[in-house]
């Protein structure tokens, strides 16, 4: 088996008195795609910028290619790198051309044919200067510069937030192509959640400083399921394990949510509770939603 | 070619499966007819390519699917399904719980559901 690409050990990350991650444990193998989901605060970006070693961690340790990712990146270790930060102050007085060539002196290697296709796919005037282009265009130029070099680890911060509805499926067709090469490997947060399960194979869900869902895309939807039983019912104890994942009292019923969901825990729970069940299997933005009410 | 939808709660590569099924079965793919390659399809309905790898792959496990080898694939030219028959009927039964739910709301004889049911798989 290959090494992950990133492995993250008791990662924890505070500012002041403020806990943002809590001792997270998780590990990136190659050629994945995850989709990170969370709450506006939740510290999505402070886990990208803690793993990518431009904040150091408060405590644990994270490794990227088998480095420590604050302090023992070289520039080769670098030039596998790809980030696209959620806002990026682009230089000004320049033209969009000779940014890019800026860029590319950065790295030996540096894909021109691809920057000129996706440029004019994308729609980005390459003699037109910078600070005139629109919100859009800045956030595609962001995403190219971390392309060009056609890194192994690509790392997007809300890539598409500025992005209308095309130019965002161009971007996720270009992500869909880069997927494709299983040596390469993304890590993007979104709030689109239907983008997530377009391209993403793997989910992780930040909540209250940990990763509280991290599972493989598909596994996640097929053996997830929202069980409504009749208010204030008890869960029996001998049901309810690690799997029970979220549960909220309603006035008018009990509602759990489970994963790992399977056909005899179906028969199970309706013998313990003896009554007949229907759960509902749920998108995977009504999954997150319910795991944050 | 085929519909996607992300939001459905169903995984893509299982919506995938039953529109391949779906198309063999109304004779739209025919046996020997080549698929769109995985690298296409992905690229087409901007899905990552290990979804469609999974529903190409699960199909050819259930025999609907051929691989030539170094070509695309195919709709097979074998007519046997590998599946067994308990488990091809363990398949229907999300379909046949939601027929019976619709029957029941509608106060309808079981035996009423059953002829209209023989008259659509008799109709070809």
């Amino acid at each position: 088996m290959t090494d992950p690409v990133i492995s993250i050990r008791n990662l924890s990350k505070s500012f002041g008195s403020n806990e943002v991650l809590n001792s997270i444990n998780a590990e990136v193998p190659r050629g994945d795609v995850i989709g990170l989901l969370g709450l506006n605060g939740s510290g999505k970006t402070t886990l990208i910028e803690t793993l990518l070693g431009f904040s150091p961690a408060s405590d644990g340790l994270v490794e990227i290619f088998g480095k420590n990712s604050f302090g023992d990146i070289d520039n080769d270790t670098k030039k596998c790198i790809g980030f696209v930060p959620q806002s990026d102050e682009l230089m000004q007085n320049i033209s969009v051309k000779n940014y890019l060539n800026l860029i590319a002196g950065f790295y030996s290697h540096w894909n021109i044919k691809l920057i000129e296709r996706l440029c004019a796919e994308w729609n980005i005037p390459l003699e037109q200067r910078t600070e005139k282009l629109s919100v859009g265009q800045k956030q595609k130029l962001a995403i190219l510069t971390a392309l060009g070099h056609e890194p192994e680890l690509i790392v997007l911060d809300e890539p598409v937030a500025s992005l209308d509805p095309l130019a965002r499926r161009q971007f996720l067709k270009e992500l869909v192509d880069i997927a494709d090469d299983q040596k390469r490997t993304i890590i993007f947060s979104t709030h689109i959640v239907t983008d997530l399960e377009r391209v993403a194979n793997k989910v992780w869900l930040l909540k209250d400083g940990d990763i509280a869902v991290r599972e493989d895309l598909d596994t996640l939807k097929e053996h997830t399921v929202r069980v409504k039983l009749p208010p204030n019912t008890a869960i029996p104890e001998s049901f309810s394990n690690d799997s029970l994942i979220h549960h909220r009292n309603e006035q008018l019923a009990n509602i759990l949510l489970f994963t790992q969901w399977t056909a005899e825990r179906h028969q199970e729970l309706e013998q313990l509770i003896g009554e007949k069940l229907e759960p509902e299997y749920l998108s995977l933005e009504d999954i997150f939603l319910e795991l944050l009410q | 070619m085929f519909s996607i939808n992300p939001n459905s709660v169903q995984p893509i590569y299982k919506q995938l499966m039953e529109q391949i099924r779906r198309m063999i079965a109304s004779g739209q793919l025919k046996p020997g007819d080549s698929l769109p390659s995985v690298r296409d399809l992905a690229l087409t309905h901007t899905v990552n390519a290990m979804t469609i790898s999974k529903a190409y792959n699960m199909l050819e496990t259930e025999g609907l699917l051929a691989r030539q080898r170094g070509k695309a694939m195919t709709v097979s030219t074998q007519n046997k399904l590998s599946e067994n028959k308990q488990d091809r009927l363990k398949r229907l039964q999300p379909a046949i719980n939601q027929l019976a739910m619709a029957a029941d709301q509608l106060e309808l004889d079981p035996d009423d559901v059953i002829t209209l049911l023989q008259n659509k798989m008799t109709q070809k």
